[in-house]
């Protein structure tokens, strides 16, 4: 039989109407999460050092949208398109790797000034990865557990 | 949406389980559930696959009985 219901990301027709829905929430957390931010540093408030501030906003977002892909399952079925969640949890893992010793070594610290520092936000970064992979996993596991049937 | 139990009633007569269903199929396990559940509302072009794959109508699946309309 025909398999005509996958597109070329490997989703079904329930799930490309997910992902719609998905991207929206995505989009207005961000919107909301750069408003917050602009009224912030109108008021001089600065709460992420040089970049970092947007892009733990940007991280924010797809780090929710991912979470929620996970959640409802808007998984595509071939392991290796799923590969990415792995791949963010490697990288977490670097990052948590890179950024620790400075922590215990050189005695850097997270929040300077009232502004998180590159290795604050890094290390949150790391965090948002470190976490996705390991929903994931437990998603495919839930998955795997509950068989071919309901 | 109330449930289908007409495909659930027609895959068990197949012999299939859910994932065999969404295989035959090209969906995922879930939206075979979703379907039989009442929760998701299938596009025309799949309930077709889905009585091909079990061989019965759409009349006998999806077409609501008098009790439901």
């Amino acid at each position: 039989m025909r398999k005509c219901f996958m597109g070329d990301d490997g989703l079904d027709e329930r799930q490309l109407l997910l992902r719609g829905n998905v991207y929206k929430h995505s989009l207005i957390v961000l919107m909301a999460l750069l408003l917050i931010d602009g009224f912030l540093r109108e008021e001089g408030i600065v709460w992420a050092q040089g970049m970092w501030g947007n892009v733990l906003i940007l991280w924010a977002g797809m780090g929710l949208a991912m979470a929620e892909f996970i959640l409802r399952g808007v998984l595509p079925r071939s392991p290796r398109q799923n590969s990415v969640y792995i791949l963010l949890g490697i990288c977490g893992l670097m990052l948590l790797a890179l950024g620790v010793p400075h922590i215990f070594l050189d005695h850097a610290p997270l929040i300077e000034d009232g502004a998180l520092t590159t290795l604050g936000a890094g290390l949150i970064q790391a965090a948002v990865m470190i976490g996705l992979c390991l929903l994931f996993i437990s998603r495919w596991i839930y998955d795997r557990r509950q068989g071919p049937e309901d | 949406m109330g449930k289908n139990l007409r495909m659930k009633s027609a895959r068990a007569a197949k012999g299939l389980t859910q994932q065999e269903l969404a295989d035959r199929v090209g969906v995922t396990r879930q939206t075979v559930s979703a379907i039989e559940k009442g929760d998701y509302n299938p596009t025309v072009r799949l309930c077709v696959d889905i009585c091909r794959a079990l061989g019965v109508t759409l009349n006998e699946l999806f077409w609501p009985g008098e009790d439901e309309q």
